[in-house]
């Protein structure tokens, strides 16, 4: 199930578009007597491509390796085999292929991607979140689809591995672009109910709850507040006691109505006592209301019990700043910048806490940073808005 | 020797001693106090609870001054009343047509009701709120059935006419109820009230029984009670009242002014907003080169809000050159850039503060990001 449809899709057609060209030069099947190497390779290489393309995968895996033994750093023979693996599910074979192209061209995203969706599929999902998230960064987008199966396994990992929220923007992503396909319902629900599994994972009996939980989710993220806050009702109707259920409906009433998110907030812990999410919540949202005295014991409950949570650091930290408390409060935002070096929220309020100590010089430095975090967070933000790849055809060259 | 040293010491403790003290009467308690009290932080967009107004006239028996120049400026106008609505008194009549609906904004009396019509059926309003003091515009918030909507048309001064609301989708709505206008979350209508009306927002909760319209004296130096009693009880007045001008540069510009001005921690929702956000000073200045914790370099460097704001760039001058100039090379060096202008010596802000126009408001921002603005660059966000 994990291995997605798309997934096949995006294999066979890397393969038939990566081979158009060199099945136009086509050369004879006979090994001429005296061959140059080069020669060699050319024909070689042309018989796999014409095996590849009638789907003859064994014999395009024999002869892409024989041409890998005359030219041992040619990229795309690499990248034509350890594709022809994952296709055929052979994902340790691929996995392994894909590490070679990655040593060959460690700049090459697509490569990263296939590498960490092999990962994914071997069980190697730290690795696979890892490189999943190099693949990203360095660019998948000339392959819309390859982008979208890169998307929705690296919102699954994060949900995997607790970063639900990372997860929900990896995930609106497909709403930026319209993909409202059940899967992407799912794993919504899984990251607003913070259920860390893999759809495989998922008992039968919870599903109807996380595809309520994935609509609210969806349409959350998609502005659809109307539809959001039916499906919620649905969810809070049939579930009003499951953890989570409260937290989630917390959060989408958050930036309409505070008052009432703090109540389901409340309504969270009496429900699950140790939810540090909704006591950061509530201390966000009585920092905001300059209501020190209240946001202060929640914020050090969450990073008592989150102490790897830079949200609750962040919050402990300002709070601590209002209250006075500056170098308690530096202390808490520092280990937050550990924790999130590239959060610019981070940076900025420690620039603040710096600044009411008299620390100028550091102050400034995380303005700095905070500014040039701000600038890479909004171009990318523009390039991700233009969405220019996804709806572009496919390119034919899959670097 | 030694009782002659210790003598000595003892003095000169006694002299610091005496100079902190005298220091936390004349600067508050910031220094030397762990927790802020209600004085030392003040948020103008929320009042506490049992924060308790007096109102402007209180603040006037002593502050003529300031009372008497504060009145005109646009913060003081933020939210006009109804009743004395210059906008609403010198436009008698409003009229805008969006394809099937015809809005209608008409005076009476003391009064002005808002209309819009499909033809067939007409739903009125009185307004109740008139936010904006009109020098850009001013936008109307309708109460129906206990909630708050904000006007779908707003009057702008450019085209003393009606126009779509910024932010309002430009098309022709989908039912007369849609026409009317968008019904606000309750934290909009927090906001809304917390930055045009002065005590309007107790904790979470409104207030408007008793607010006072546009951001008045208690609105930026919090209620003035304490204060006014501490003086009658022959203290000194300053320990008693909040002070903006007190605060770092940064925590003025980008905590303070910036609770209703949007400051730069808002990145993520300004960024979105692409060229309406020039109309947000504080994140827009952020961005600048010289911009640091240096009062030089906040808000009231340049403005005094006790004033009407000055449009005239000459007057911006010398608040550019006192740091910007080779004959202050002192302060040129303190800002890392010590070379004046090669171009100009005057006009500074016609260059390096571009007035940005957004289309939709029917009105020139001034783009306070300072920098050198390339021909034909695209907008930076």
């Amino acid at each position: 199930m994990i291995k997605a449809l798309t997934i096949s899709a995006v294999i066979v057609a890397v393969l038939l578009v990566c081979s158009a060209a060199g099945f136009a030069q086509a050369t004879p099947n006979s090994k001429p007597k005296s061959e140059s190497p080069d020669a060699e390779f050319e024909r070689v290489v042309k018989l796999a491509d014409e095996a590849r393309l009638a789907e003859r995968f064994d014999e395009a895996i024999s002869l892409y390796g024989k041409a890998l033994n005359i030219r041992p750093k040619w990229p795309e023979g690499w990248w034509y085999i350890g594709a022809i693996f994952y296709q055929r599910d052979l994902y340790t074979q691929a996995r392994d292929t894909f590490q070679n192209l990655v040593a060959l061209e460690p700049e090459r995203g697509p490569a990263w991607a296939m590498l960490g969706l092999c990962q994914f599929q071997t069980g190697e999902y730290e690795r696979g979140a890892v490189s999943l998230e190099r693949g990203r960064s360095l660019g998948v987008n000339d392959n819309s689809e390859l982008a979208s199966v890169v998307r929705y396994h690296m919102a699954l990992l994060y949900i995997r591995y607790e970063y639900f929220e990372s997860a929900f923007d990896v995930l609106n992503e497909f709403v930026r672009f319209g993909h409202e396909s059940p899967k992407v319902v799912e794993a919504f629900g899984l990251t607003l109910l913070r259920m860390p599994l893999l759809p495989k994972e998922i008992p039968p009996a919870q599903r109807e709850k996380l595809l309520l939980a994935g609509q609210a989710g969806y349409n959350m993220a998609a502005r659809r507040l109307d539809q959001s806050r039916a499906a919620f009702d649905t969810l809070l109707a049939r579930y009003p006691n499951d953890p989570n259920v409260h937290y989630a409906f917390g959060v989408y009433l958050l930036p309409q109505d505070a008052d009432a998110a703090i109540k389901e907030f409340k309504r969270e812990l009496e429900i699950s006592p140790n939810h540090y999410p909704s006591m950061a919540q509530m201390a966000f949202e009585y920092l905001k209301r300059d209501q020190f005295n209240d946001a202060l014991p929640l914020a050090e409950k969450a990073v008592q019990l989150a102490p790897k949570l830079y949200a609750a650091r962040n919050v402990l930290g300002r709070v601590l700043l209002e209250l006075g408390q500056v170098d308690r409060s530096i202390k808490e935002l520092e280990e937050g910048v550990k924790l999130a070096p590239s959060s610019p929220e981070m940076h900025f309020a420690l620039a603040r806490a710096y600044a009411r100590a008299g620390r100028k010089e550091e102050a400034a430095r995380e303005r700095e940073t905070f500014k040039k975090l701000q600038d890479e967070y909004n171009q990318k933000r523009q390039l991700d808005r233009s969405g220019s790849s996804e709806q572009k055809p496919e390119k034919p060259n899959p670097r | 020797m030694i009782p002659r040293v210790k003598q000595y010491s003892l003095i000169v403790l006694a002299m610091v001693l005496s100079m902190v003290a005298l220091a936390v009467v004349i600067y508050g308690p910031v220094a030397v106090n762990g927790q802020l009290s209600a004085v030392q932080r003040w948020n103008p967009r929320r009042a506490p609870a049992d924060a308790v107004f007096l109102g402007d006239r209180a603040c006037a028996e002593c502050h003529k001054k300031f009372a008497g120049s504060y009145g005109p400026t646009g913060m003081a106008m933020g939210m006009e009343p109804v009743a004395s609505s210059k906008v609403l008194i010198e436009n008698p009549r409003l009229t805008m047509k969006v394809g099937a609906y015809t809005y209608e904004i008409k005076r009476d009396g003391k009064q002005s009701v808002y209309s819009v019509t499909d033809g067939k059926d007409t739903i009125s309003f009185p307004i109740v709120y008139a936010f904006g003091q009109g020098k850009m515009g001013q936008t109307y918030v309708l109460q129906r059935d206990g909630k708050f909507y904000e006007s779908l048309v707003s009057f702008y001064n450019e085209t003393k006419g009606l126009d779509f609301t910024i932010g309002a989708p430009r098309m022709e709505p989908q039912s007369l109820n849609d026409a009317v206008g968008r019904l606000l979350t309750p934290n909009e209508v927090s906001s809304c009230f917390g930055c045009h009306a002065t005590g309007a927002v107790s904790g979470s909760q409104l207030r408007l029984e008793t607010f006072a319209h546009g951001v008045r004296c208690e609105g930026c130096h919090g209620p003035g009670g304490a204060h006014i009693a501490a003086i009658k009880d022959g203290k000194p007045g300053r320990t008693a009242i909040f002070n903006p001008g007190r605060l770092s540069g940064d925590e003025l510009t980008q905590q303070f002014c910036a609770a209703c001005h949007r400051g730069s921690n808002e990145f993520a929702l300004l960024q979105s907003m692409h060229i309406n956000n020039v109309r947000f000073q504080p994140y827009r200045i952020f961005h600048s080169k010289c911009y640091s914790d240096e009062r030089e370099i906040s808000c009231i460097a340049c403005h005094d809000p006790h004033e009407p704001l000055r449009e005239d760039a000459a007057f911006y001058d010398k608040k550019c050159l006192a740091c910007h100039s080779l004959k202050n090379k002192t302060a040129a060096l303190k800002t890392g850039d010590g070379t004046s202008c090669p171009v100009a010596d005057k006009n500074c802000t016609s260059c390096h503060m571009p007035k940005t126009e957004i289309k939709n408001a029917h009105f020139k921002f001034t783009d306070h990001y300072i920098r050198i603005v390339r021909p034909g660059e695209k907008f930076p966000n």
